[in-house]
C-alpha cells in the first residue's frame, strides 16, 4: 500500500508517540503503584467517602454502588475517568489539528498540487491520528495491566480491554472534531479550541449530570463522556453500546472533514 | 523517464502522450476566460479581475507584475488551491477542480515562497514527491541535483533559501511535467544556478513542454521566456512577445561629465524621452528607442562615465502605455519628453 501521506505524519511523531508513551507509562505505573497502602484501609475510606456529597463524588467518577477504594473503583478514579483521557486527548487533539498546523505554515501548498486529492490527504492524515492515538492507548492498556497484575489490583483484563476501547473511541470522537474544525477553517488554534472546549466541557456536563444537577442532565446526551461510561465498562467488562455513539462522531466528522477541506480556499501561509 | 511504479494517486491520464505532435499538438497549455477572483472581507479585495489569458504549448510564458499584481492568484486558481469567484480556468484540456489529480500528474510547481517541512531532508521529500507520483527516486533527481549542486542530506530547515529553492526545485521538474509553473523562481538563487534554472525552463520548453514562469523582476523572465503578460493590480495590461515588449521598453542613462553640458543640445535626438539635471551635474535620459543616436551625441562631449540601469517594471508599464493603449481604464501614462531640473 502506497499511502504515503500516512507513512509520512506517521514518522514525524516517532518522537512524539515514544514522549507520550513513556509520559503515560509513568503516570500508569505511579498511580497503580499506591493501590496497596489504599487497599489495606479501603474500609475506613470508603466509609469516608460515602459521607461526601454525592456531587462531589461524581466529580471523582463514582456512580451508585461502586466503592471508590474497590479495585474497580480505584481504577476508574485513578486512571480511567479523568487522567488516561486527558492524556489521551492532549496528544490526540495537538496530532488531529496538525493539517491546519501544516496549512498554516505553507506546508500543504505543495502538498495539495501533488496528484493526491484533498478527500485522500484528510483520510491518510486521520488515519495516521486514529493509529496513534490507538497505540497510546494500547501502551496505556499494557503499562495498567502489568502494573495492576504487580500489585494485585483485582480487575479482569476485559474490563481493562474495553475501558481502553472506549477511551480510544472517546478520543477519536474530540480528534474528529478537532480535524473538522482544522479542515472548515484551516486554523490550528481554533481546531485545537473547540475540541479542548468540547472535551472540558463534556467532562463537566457528565460529573454534574451524574451528580443530579438538572440543566446538565438535560444536557448529558450531548457529552462525549456521557457516551463513554467506563465506570459502567470497568464493573461489567463488556463495552456499553453508547461507543458506538462515539464511533459515529469520529466516522461522520471525518468524512465531514473531508467533504469540508474540498470545497474552500488553501488559505495563504 | 522514470515511471515504473505506479502510484495510486495518479489519475487516469496517459502521462506520456506525445509533447509534440499528434492531436493537440497546437491546442493552448492555459486558458482563462474572466477568470476574476474576489477575497470576501479583504479591501481592495479583488486580486484578479476578468483575467483572459491563452499560454501556448511548448512555450516559456513570463506573467510579470510588481508584487500584489495577482501573479500568484492567478498561480494558485490555474493549480485549484483557490476556486475563482467567476470565469474559468483550462489546463492541458482539463479542468482544475473536477480533474485536479489527473491534471496534478502532469503539472510541476515551484512556490514562490519555498515552505519545506523543516526536519525532513532533502532525499526524505523527494523520495515522498516521487513514492506518490510512481516515480523512482534516483532516476527522477539524480540529474537534476547534480546540476544545482542540491543538498539533499541535511534537514531542510538548516538550508538557505536558496538551497531550500534547488530542492523545490527539483521537485518541481523531476517528473518531467507538461506544464512547469514557477513563482519567482530564481529569488535567493546565485547567478550560476540562475543560469541553470534558464537553461533547465529553456529546455523543457525545447521538448514541447510549457513554461509559466511568474516574476515581479522582468531579468527574470527576459532571458528566458518567448512571450510575456504583464498584470497590474488583478488586471491585464499587455501580452506580446518579449522582444516587442523590450522594443518599447524605456530605459535610463545616466551619464557624468567633466563639465555638463547644456541640455537643449539633446532635445533633439531621436529616442530621448526626457532628460534631467541630477544634484552633482550628472545627466539623466529617458530612452525609449535605439541607444545609437544617443551615443553618437554623446562621444564628443567625452563622457566620463556612463551606466544604464535595469529598467523596472513601472518602467515597462510607462513605455507599453507610451506605445498602446491595453488598460481598460488606464490613462495614456507617457511621459512627456520634458526637462526637468533637480
Amino acid at each position: 500500500m502506497n499511502a504515503v501521506v500516512f507513512r509520512r505524519a506517521l514518522a514525524d511523531r516517532r518522537r512524539w508517540l515514544i514522549g507520550w508513551s513513556i509520559g503515560i507509562t509513568v503516570f500508569v505505573v505511579l498511580n497503580i503503584a499506591f493501590w496497596p497502602s489504599f487497599r489495606d484501609q479501603s474500609d475506613e475510606l470508603n466509609d469516608m467517602f460515602d459521607k461526601m456529597p454525592e456531587s462531589l463524588r461524581a466529580l471523582f467518577g463514582m456512580g451508585d454502588g461502586v466503592d471508590p477504594f474497590s479495585p474497580v473503583g480505584y481504577l476508574s478514579s485513578q486512571v480511567y475517568t479523568l487522567a488516561m483521557p486527558m492524556l489521551l486527548l492532549i496528544a490526540g487533539i495537538g496530532a488531529a489539528a496538525s493539517m491546519a498546523g501544516d496549512e498554516e505554515n505553507g506546508l500543504l501548498e505543495t502538498v495539495f498540487t501533488l496528484p493526491i486529492s484533498r478527500g485522500r490527504l484528510v483520510l491518510e492524515r486521520s488515519a495516521a491520528v486514529v493509529v496513534l492515538t490507538s497505540s497510546l492507548a494500547a501502551v496505556g492498556l499494557v503499562a495498567t495491566a502489568v502494573s495492576a497484575r504487580a500489585v494485585d489490583l483485582d480487575v479482569g483484563i476485559a474490563s481493562m480491554v474495553w475501558a481502553s476501547v472506549g477511551v480510544t473511541v472517546l478520543t477519536w470522537a474530540v480528534t474528529g472534531l478537532g480535524s473538522l474544525t482544522g479542515a472548515l477553517t484551516g486554523r490550528r488554534g481554533l481546531a485545537i479550541t473547540v475540541a479542548a472546549v468540547v472535551a472540558v466541557a463534556s467532562y463537566l456536563i457528565t460529573s454534574l449530570a451524574d451528580a443530579g444537577i438538572g440543566v446538565f442532565e438535560t444536557l448529558e446526551p450531548l457529552s462525549v463522556f456521557t457516551h463513554y461510561d467506563v465506570l459502567a465498562t470497568l464493573v461489567a467488562g463488556t463495552p456499553p453500546w453508547s461507543f458506538l455513539v462515539l464511533f459515529a462522531i469520529a466516522s461522520i466528522t471525518t468524512i465531514a472533514a473531508r467533504w469540508a477541506v474540498d470545497r474552500r480556499d488553501l488559505r495563504n501561509a | 523517464m522514470a515511471r515504473d511504479r505506479p502510484s495510486p494517486y495518479r489519475g487516469g491520464v496517459d502521462h506520456d502522450l506525445p509533447l509534440r505532435g499528434g492531436p493537440g499538438r497546437n491546442a493552448p497549455a492555459i486558458v482563462t476566460r474572466r477568470l476574476t477572483k474576489h477575497f470576501p472581507g479583504v479591501r481592495g479585495s479583488l486580486a484578479l479581475d476578468e483575467l483572459d489569458l491563452e499560454v501556448h504549448t511548448g512555450e516559456v510564458f513570463g506573467f510579470l507584475g510588481p508584487n500584489g499584481a495577482g501573479k500568484t492568484t492567478t498561480i494558485r486558481l490555474l493549480l485549484d488551491l483557490i476556486r475563482p469567484t467567476s470565469g474559468s480556468a483550462t489546463v492541458l484540456g482539463l479542468d482544475p477542480r473536477r480533474d485536479g489529480v489527473a491534471l496534478r500528474t502532469q503539472i510541476g510547481y515551484l512556490p514562490g515562497d519555498v515552505n519545506l517541512p523543516p526536519r525532513l531532508t532533502g532525499r526524505a521529500y523527494l523520495a515522498d514527491h516521487a513514492a506518490i507520483r510512481g516515480l523512482d527516486l534516483r532516476t527522477a533527481t539524480g540529474d537534476l541535483a547534480d546540476r544545482l549542486g542540491a543538498d539533499l542530506d541535511r534537514p531542510m530547515g538548516d538550508l538557505s533559501i536558496g538551497n531550500r529553492r534547488k530542492v523545490a526545485m527539483i521537485a518541481a521538474f523531476a517528473h518531467r511535467p507538461r506544464l512547469l509553473v514557477l513563482d519567482e523562481p530564481t529569488g535567493g538563487l546565485d547567478p550560476l544556478v540562475q543560469q541553470t534554472f534558464r537553461s533547465l525552463a529553456r529546455d523543457a520548453a525545447d521538448e514541447g513542454r510549457t513554461v509559466f514562469l511568474s516574476s515581479h523582476v522582468l531579468d527574470e523572465v527576459q532571458h528566458v521566456a518567448d512571450r510575456v503578460a504583464v498584470l497590474r493590480a488583478g488586471r491585464l495590461v499587455a501580452e506580446d512577445r518579449i522582444d516587442a515588449l523590450l522594443a518599447r521598453l524605456t530605459r535610463t542613462f545616466r551619464v557624468r561629465f567633466g563639465d555638463t553640458p547644456p541640455l537643449d543640445r539633446f532635445s533633439r535626438v531621436p529616442g530621448v524621452k526626457s532628460m534631467s539635471v541630477l544634484t552633482g551635474g550628472d545627466l539623466e535620459f529617458v530612452l525609449d528607442g535605439p541607444a545609437g543616436p544617443l551615443l553618437a551625441a554623446l562621444a564628443p562631449l567625452h563622457p566620463l562615465d556612463l551606466h544604464g540601469h535595469e529598467p523596472d517594471l513601472e518602467e515597462l508599464f510607462l513605455g507599453y502605455y507610451g506605445a498602446t493603449h491595453v488598460g481598460r481604464d488606464e490613462p495614456n501614462a507617457t511621459v512627456p519628453a520634458e526637462v526637468v531640473v533637480e
